[in-house]
C-alpha cells in the first residue's frame, strides 16, 4: 500500500505548480488555471486524508470543492470576457487603471 | 432647588436644539438670542438656589451625589450618569453659567446681523451643555465626554466665520493640538480603570486615600497623563500654540470659552482629583515649574504683540500659567479663586476688547487706535477695572487672588520662584498698560474721516458694567488672612480640599510665618506692579509712531534717563527675545515646525507608500504568498 | 430527519434563501419588475432581523448538526442583516442613476447575505467553505456589476482572481487542519487540547486564518481593497466594506478566541500593527474618497484585529461592538459618496468621487454636510459617537491581556487617521466650492438610510451600553 506521505507530497508539489504558475504568467486565464490546479491538488489531499483516516467528510467537502470551483468557473469566465470586450486584452500587467 | 436639578444641563441642551433644527425656521434674532440666553440664566438661578441650600448645610454634608441612571453597565465598565454637587463644582456652575449668560447677552448686540446667527446660538449653548457635563459630572468618563464637547464646540465656534481661509486653519490646529492632550487623559482613564476597576471619581478618591506610598509609580504615571491633557486644554507649555490662534473666532467665543471657562477645564481637573495630585509631590514640582516656565514665556509674548486680541491671549496663558502655579505649590482653593477672579476680569476685557473692535469697524490693531477713551467711555473704564484687576491693584479682585499665589509660592517653594512669579506679574501689569495707554488714550490714529467710533449698544453695554462690578469686588469673598476677616471662599471650598491638603501638610510641615513678612511682600508686589504699570504707561500714551523701533527710544531719552536705561537694560532685550527668539523662533519654528513636520513626514511617507500598490495582480499575489511564508516559516522554527 | 423545531430555529436563514430565489425568478419571468423586487428584498431583510429576535432557542445544533444557532452567531448575524439592509435601502437610487437597475442586483444581494448567515452559523468546515464562497461569487459578480465600465471590470477581475487564489490557501488550511484533527467539526476539534501543540494543526489554523484575513483586509492579504473598493460600484462597496467583513470577523473570531495560542498571538499583534500603520498611513494620499475610506477600513481591520488578539472573554463583544458602530458610520459614509456621486455618463468612469468634489459641501448642502461630519468623527472615534466605544471595547479587551503595548500602538496610529478625516471636513465646511456645480439631490430611500445610520451613530454613541442589553435580551 501505497504511504500517505507519498499523496502529500504530489499534493503539495501540485499545489507548489499552481502558486508558482499564478505568480508568473501573465495571462488572466491561464492564472486562473493555476488556481484550479491548486484547488485539485487540495483536493487530493483531502481524499488522501480521508482515506487514511477512515472518515468519509473529506470526500464530502471534495464535491463541494468541485462543485464550487465549477461555479466559480463560469463567474470567472463571464469577468473575463467582460473584461476584454472593455479592453481588449486579458494580460495582467495591462490591467492596472486602478492603483495608488 | 436640587429636585429640579436635571434643568442645569438640560436647558442649554434644549436650547442648542432648539436653535439648531428650527432656528431658520424662527428667523429671527431677538427670538434665538433669547431662548439662548434664558437657557443659560435658569441653570445659573438654580446653581444660586442650590448655594443656598447648601450654605444652610453643616461643612462635612456639602457633597451631594445626584444619580440620574445607570449610563453604560456592560459587565466590563459599570458607569452611572451621575453628577456630584459639591462648593467646587458649585463655584465651577455659578462662574460658567453667570459669566457665560452676561456673553450671551453681549452677544446678542456683537452678532447683530450675521446670516448664522441662530447657529452661533446653538452653538454657544451646546458649550455651556458640554462645559456643565465637565464640571458636574463625578465620572472621568463623563467628564471625557465633556471635555471633548467642549473642544468641539471649540473647533465650531473658531471657524465660525469660516469664509475667511484662516479661521479654518486655526480650528484644525486647536483640534489637532488638543487631540494630544486628549491622549494623555485617555491612556490615564485606562490605567485608572485598569488598576482600580472603576472610572468613578469618588471610588478612585476613596481607594487611593489610604496606605498609599508617596511618589508610587502607576499614581505619578496617571497624574503627568491627566496633567498632560491639562496642557492641552489649558493651553500650557508645550501645548498653548492653538489658543493665540484660536483668536480667529468671534470675540464673545473668544471671552467665553478661551478666557472664562473652557480653558481653566484643565485647572479644575487637577483641582476635582487634588488627593492624588497631593500624593505625588514630583509631578507637583513639574507642573509648578511649567506653571512658572509658561506665565513667563506668555508674558514676554504679549509684550510685543500688537493685536489687541493676541495680547489679551497671550495674557491668558500667562494666567492659567498662575493658576498652574498655586497648583503645583497644593494651594488649590486660591488656584479655583484665581480661576475665578480671572474669569471676571479676563471675560471683561475680551467683552471690551470686542466692543473695540466693533466700533473700529473691524480693527484688531492697537498701532490704529488711539484716544478712544472719550469715544467709548463706558467700554474705556470697564476696560480700565479689568487691567487694574490683571494687574494687582488693590483692592480689586485681582490683587487678592494673584497675592495669594505670590504668598503661596513664597513659603511653598522657594525664593527665586517667587522673584520670577513677582516679576512675571510686573510684566503683566506692563503689557496691560501698554495695551490701555495705545488703545484709548494718546491722539487717534485711525483715519477719522472714515471710521467714528461710538459706543456699542446697551446689550453690550450692560454685561461689561456688571463684569466690572464683579472684577472690583469679587475678591471681596477671600480676604487674606492678614486682614483678621474671615476668608469665605477658602471655608467653602475647604471641605473638597481637606484630605489634600492634610497630606500637604504632613509632608511640608512648616511653621506660622509672620504677618509682617507677609505684609512686606504684600507690598512689595504692590508697589512692583504699580510702577510697572506707571512706566508703562508713560512710554506708552503718547506713542505715536511706530515704524522706527530707535526713534522710540530716542524720544524717552529727552526726558527720563531711568525710563532710557530701564529700556535698554530690560525692555528691549526682553523684547527682542519675545520678539526674534520666543515668538519667532520657539514659538513659530520649534513647535510648530514640529507638529507640521511630523505631519509632513508622514504624508510624505504615505506618498512613498502607496506606490507599493501597484495596480498590477502578481505584485499583489507576490506579496501576500511572501507574508504567507513568512508566517509558515515563523510556525515551524520559532 | 429534520425535525420542525429545527426548522423553526432556522427561520431567518430560510427566508432570506426564499426571497433570494423569489427575486431571481421574478426579475426573469417579468421585465420591469424591479420596484417589486426591491420591496420583497427589503421585506425579507426585515423579517429576518424581526424573527430573530423572536423565540429561537439558545444554544441548539441543527440540520445534522451543520449549523449553530447560539448567542454569538445570532449577535453577528443581526449585524450583518442590518448593514445589508441598510445598504440595500440605498442601492435602490445609486443603481437607477447608474443605470444598472436590474432586478438581479437584489437578488445576488440576497445570495450573499445567505452566504454570510450561513458562515456564520457554520457548525463545521463544509459549511462554512460553501457560504464563505456563496458570498464571494455573488460579491465577484457585483462587483462588476457595472459592466461597460472599464473601472469596474477590473476590480472585479482583481477579486475574483486573489479571491479564488485565497481560497486556494483557506483550503489549504482546512486540509491540514482535517489531516491534524481528523474533523470538519469546530466543536469536536477545540475540545482536543492537544492539538494546539501541533505545529501542522497550527500552521492549518494560521492558512484558514489568513483566508478571512483576506476578506478583511488585514495586510498584507490588503492588497485587493483598495483597488476593488474604487472599482465596484459605490453601493457595492458600502455592502462589501460592511457586511462582508461582519461576516468573516463573525466566523473567525468566535472560533480563533477559544484556541489562545501564544504564537499565533504574536502573528497577530504584528499583522494588527503592520494594519494599522499601513492603512492610516497611506489613506492621508489619497484623492480619491473610495480609496480613502478603503484605506481608512483597512486600518479598521487593524483595530479589530487588535480585539481578536486578545483572546479573551472580552474578544467577541469589543468585536461585535465596533463591527455594530463600524456598520452605520461606513456604511453611511459610502452611502453618502453614492449620493453624492454623479450619474453615468459616457466617459466611462466614476464622477464626482475626489476630494476635491467635496469642497464648499456645506453651503450646497449643510445636512449631507453634517452627516458626513457625524460619520467622520464617528470613523476616527471620537467621542459621542458609536465609533469610540467600539475603539474602546477593542483596545480594553487588549489591555486586559496584557497587551498595553499594542493598545497604545493602536491609539497612537488612529490619531494618524484624525489627520485625513479631518481633511474631507475642513474641504467640506472651510473650502470655497470648485466651479458651477449642479444642485444634489438626495433620493428619499437613500436620506432614510443616511438618518438611520446618523441616528445610530449618536444613539449607540449616547448609550453603547443598549446595544449589549439588546442582545441580552434576544438570548433571555
Amino acid at each position: 500500500m501505497v504511504e500517505l506521505n507519498y499523496y502529500l507530497g504530489l499534493s503539495s508539489i501540485l499545489f507548489a505548480i499552481g502558486v508558482i504558475g499564478v505568480l508568473v504568467r501573465r495571462n488572466a486565464i491561464i492564472i486562473f488555471m493555476s488556481i484550479e490546479l491548486m484547488f485539485n491538488s487540495i483536493n487530493l489531499s483531502l481524499i488522501s486524508f480521508s482515506s487514511f483516516l477512515g472518515d468519509v467528510t473529506g470526500q464530502i467537502l471534495v464535491f463541494f470543492i468541485i462543485a464550487v470551483a465549477a461555479a466559480e468557473a463560469a463567474i470567472g469566465l463571464a469577468i473575463i470576457i467582460a473584461l476584454f470586450r472593455n479592453k481588449g486584452t486579458v494580460n495582467i500587467d495591462e490591467i492596472n487603471i486602478l492603483k495608488w | 432647588m436640587l429636585k429640579i436639578f436635571y434643568l442645569v444641563p438640560l436647558l442649554p441642551l434644549l436650547g442648542f436644539l432648539i436653535n439648531f433644527l428650527i432656528g431658520k425656521k424662527i428667523n429671527n434674532e431677538k427670538i434665538s438670542g433669547i431662548i439662548s440666553s434664558v437657557a443659560v440664566l435658569i441653570p445659573f438661578i438654580i446653581g444660586v438656589g442650590v448655594l443656598f441650600e447648601i450654605l444652610a448645610l453643616p461643612p462635612e454634608a456639602r457633597t451631594i451625589p445626584i444619580h440620574y441612571f445607570s449610563w453604560l453597565f456592560t459587565g466590563i465598565l459599570n458607569v452611572n450618569f451621575a453628577y456630584v454637587v459639591d462648593p467646587l463644582s458649585l463655584v465651577m456652575l455659578l462662574v460658567v453659567t453667570g459669566v457665560g449668560f452676561l456673553i450671551h447677552v453681549y452677544s446678542l448686540g456683537y452678532m447683530h446681523g450675521d446670516k448664522e446667527y441662530h447657529i452661533f446660538f446653538s452653538y454657544m449653548n451646546l458649550f455651556i451643555f458640554a462645559m456643565l457635563q465637565l464640571v458636574l459630572a463625578d465620572n472621568f468618563l463623563l467628564i471625557f465626554l465633556g471635555w471633548e464637547g467642549v473642544g468641539l464646540c471649540s473647533y465650531l465656534l473658531i471657524g465660525f466665520w469660516y469664509e475667511k481661509k484662516f479661521t479654518g486653519d486655526a480650528a484644525k490646529k486647536a483640534f489637532v493640538v488638543n487631540r494630544i492632550g486628549d491622549f494623555g487623559f485617555m491612556t490615564a482613564m485606562l490605567l485608572i480603570f485598569n488598576n482600580f476597576g472603576t472610572l468613578d471619581i469618588t471610588h478612585f478618591i476613596g481607594k487611593i486615600s489610604s496606605g498609599v506610598p508617596l511618589n508610587d509609580g502607576l499614581l505619578v504615571a496617571i497624574a503627568l497623563l491627566l496633567f498632560l491633557g491639562a496642557t492641552g486644554k489649558s493651553a500650557q507649555i508645550p501645548l498653548f500654540v492653538w489658543l493665540p490662534d484660536a483668536m480667529a473666532g468671534p470675540t464673545p467665543v473668544s471671552a467665553l470659552i478661551h478666557a472664562a471657562t473652557m480653558v481653566t477645564a484643565g485647572v479644575y481637573l487637577i483641582a476635582r482629583v487634588s488627593l492624588l495630585y497631593s500624593l505625588v509631590p514630583l509631578v507637583n514640582s513639574i507642573i509648578l515649574i511649567l506653571g512658572i516656565f509658561t506665565a513667563l514665556l506668555a508674558a514676554t509674548m504679549a509684550l510685543k504683540q500688537n493685536d489687541i486680541k493676541k495680547i489679551l491671549a497671550y495674557s491668558t496663558i500667562s494666567q492659567l500659567g498662575f493658576m498652574f502655579i498655586a497648583l503645583g505649590v497644593s494651594a488649590y482653593h486660591i488656584a479655583v479663586f484665581h480661576l475665578m477672579t480671572h474669569a471676571f476680569f479676563k471675560a471683561l476685557m475680551f467683552l471690551g476688547s470686542g466692543s473695540v473692535i466693533h466700533s473700529m469697524h473691524e480693527e484688531q490693531d492697537i498701532r490704529n487706535m488711539g484716544g478712544l477713551k472719550d469715544k467709548l467711555k463706558i467700554t474705556y473704564i470697564t476696560f480700565l477695572i479689568g487691567a487694574l484687576a490683571i494687574s494687582g491693584i488693590p483692592p480689586l479682585s485681582g490683587f487678592f487672588s494673584k497675592d495669594e499665589i505670590l504668598w503661596n509660592t513664597f513659603i511653598g517653594s522657594n525664593p527665586v520662584f517667587y522673584i520670577i512669579v513677582l516679576f512675571t506679574a510686573m510684566l503683566t501689569a506692563f503689557y496691560m498698560f501698554r495695551l490701555v495707554a495705545l488703545t484709548f488714550f494718546g491722539k487717534p490714529r485711525y483715519n477719522t474721516d472714515h471710521v467714528h467710533p461710538h459706543e456699542s449698544p446697551a446689550s453690550m453695554t450692560i454685561p461689561l458694567i456688571i463684569l466690572a462690578v464683579l472684577a472690583a469686588i469679587g475678591g471681596f469673598v477671600g480676604l487674606p488672612h492678614y486682614t483678621g476677616a474671615v476668608n469665605y471662599f477658602e471655608h467653602f471650598l475647604e471641605p473638597v480640599f481637606r484630605q489634600a491638603s492634610t497630606v500637604y501638610s504632613t509632608i511640608h510641615p512648616h511653621g506660622e510665618h509672620s504677618i509682617t513678612l507677609e505684609l512686606i511682600l504684600v507690598a512689595v508686589s504692590v508697589i512692583a506692579a504699580g510702577f510697572a504699570a506707571f512706566l508703562s504707561f508713560r512710554l506708552f500714551s503718547k506713542k505715536d509712531k511706530f515704524e522706527n523701533e530707535k526713534g522710540f527710544g530716542k524720544i524717552l531719552e529727552d526726558k527720563y534717563y531711568i525710563d532710557e536705561a530701564y529700556d535698554y537694560a530690560v525692555i528691549t532685550p526682553i523684547q527682542k527675545t519675545s520678539e526674534n527668539f520666543l515668538w519667532k523662533i520657539f514659538d513659530v519654528k520649534i513647535i510648530d515646525g514640529f507638529v507640521n513636520w511630523l505631519a509632513g513626514y508622514f504624508v510624505k511617507l504615505s506618498a512613498d507608500w502607496r506606490k507599493i500598490q501597484t495596480g498590477v495582480i502578481q505584485d499583489y499575489t507576490t506579496i501576500t504568498v511572501a507574508g504567507i511564508v513568512v508566517i509558515i516559516l515563523y510556525l515551524l522554527f520559532l | 430527519m429534520i425535525t420542525l423545531a429545527e426548522l423553526v430555529n432556522a427561520v431567518p436563514l430560510l427566508i432570506i434563501a426564499i426571497a433570494a430565489i423569489l427575486t431571481l425568478l421574478i426579475t426573469t419571468f417579468f421585465k420591469k419588475s424591479t420596484d417589486v423586487v426591491f420591496a420583497v428584498t427589503i421585506i425579507s431583510l426585515f423579517a429576518a432581523i424581526f424573527f430573530y429576535f423572536g423565540d429561537l432557542e439558545k444554544d441548539a445544533l441543527i440540520f445534522t448538526e451543520s449549523l449553530r444557532i447560539n448567542m454569538v452567531s445570532i449577535m453577528f448575524s443581526v449585524i450583518a442583516l442590518t448593514a445589508v439592509f441598510i445598504s440595500v435601502l440605498s442601492a435602490k437610487s445609486y443603481i437607477e442613476k447608474e443605470e444598472i437597475n436590474f432586478g438581479e442586483y437584489y437578488s445576488l444581494s440576497l445570495f450573499a447575505t445567505l452566504g454570510m448567515l450561513v458562515m456564520i452559523h457554520s457548525a463545521n468546515l463544509i459549511v462554512l467553505f460553501i457560504g464563505l464562497e456563496l458570498m464571494s461569487i455573488c460579491f465577484f459578480v457585483l462587483t462588476g456589476f457595472l459592466r461597460k465600465r472599464v473601472k469596474s471590470n477590473e476590480g472585479a477581475l482583481k477579486y475574483f482572481l486573489l479571491g479564488a487564489f485565497m481560497t486556494g490557501f483557506l483550503l489549504f488550511g482546512i486540509s491540514l487542519i482535517y489531516g491534524t484533527s481528523g474533523t470538519l467539526d469546530f466543536i469536536k476539534m477545540l475540545q482536543n487540547q492537544s492539538l494546539v501543540k501541533q505545529p501542522l494543526f497550527l500552521i492549518g489554523v494560521a492558512l484558514f486564518s489568513i483566508g478571512f484575513f483576506f476578506k478583511m483586509g488585514i495586510f498584507p492579504f490588503h492588497m485587493w481593497v483598495p483597488d476593488v473598493y474604487e472599482g465596484a460600484p459605490t453601493s457595492v462597496t458600502g455592502l462589501m466594506s460592511t457586511a462582508g467583513k461582519i461576516a468573516a470577523v463573525g466566523t473567525l473570531a468566535p472560533f480563533i478566541v477559544n484556541t489562545n495560542v501564544t504564537s499565533l498571538k504574536v502573528i497577530f499583534s504584528v499583522l494588527a500593527v503592520l494594519t494599522m500603520l499601513f492603512g492610516n498611513v497611506i489613506a492621508l494620499s489619497q484623492v480619491n474618497i473610495k480609496r480613502l475610506l478603503a484605506f481608512s477600513s483597512i486600518a479598521s481591520a487593524g483595530y479589530i484585529l487588535v480585539g481578536i488578539t486578545a483572546m479573551n472573554e472580552f474578544s467577541v463583544k469589543g468585536v461585535a461592538f465596533y463591527l455594530f458602530a463600524y456598520t452605520f458610520m461606513q456604511l453611511g459614509a459610502f452611502i453618502l459618496v453614492s449620493v453624492i456621486e454623479k450619474p453615468s455618463d459616457s466617459s466611462n468612469d466614476y464622477k464626482g468621487v475626489n476630494l476635491d468634489d467635496y469642497k464648499g459641501l456645506a453651503s450646497k448642502n449643510p445636512s449631507l454636510a453634517v452627516l458626513l461630519t457625524i460619520f467622520l468623527f464617528s470613523l476616527g472615534g471620537i467621542p459621542p459617537f458609536a465609533g469610540f466605544w467600539g475603539k474602546y471595547y477593542l483596545f480594553y479587551a487588549a489591555i486586559k491581556s496584557e497587551l498595553v503595548w499594542l493598545s497604545v500602538i493602536a491609539i497612537l496610529l488612529s490619531i494618524i487617521s484624525i489627520y485625513y478625516y479631518l481633511k474631507i471636513i475642513v474641504y467640506m465646511w472651510f473650502s470655497k466650492e470648485s466651479g458651477n456645480e449642479v444642485e444634489i439631490v438626495v433620493p428619499p430611500f437613500a436620506s432614510i438610510a443616511l438618518y438611520i445610520a446618523a441616528g445610530l451613530t449618536i444613539l449607540f454613541g449616547l448609550f453603547p451600553n443598549l446595544f449589549f442589553v439588546m442582545f441580552k435580551t434576544v438570548l433571555k
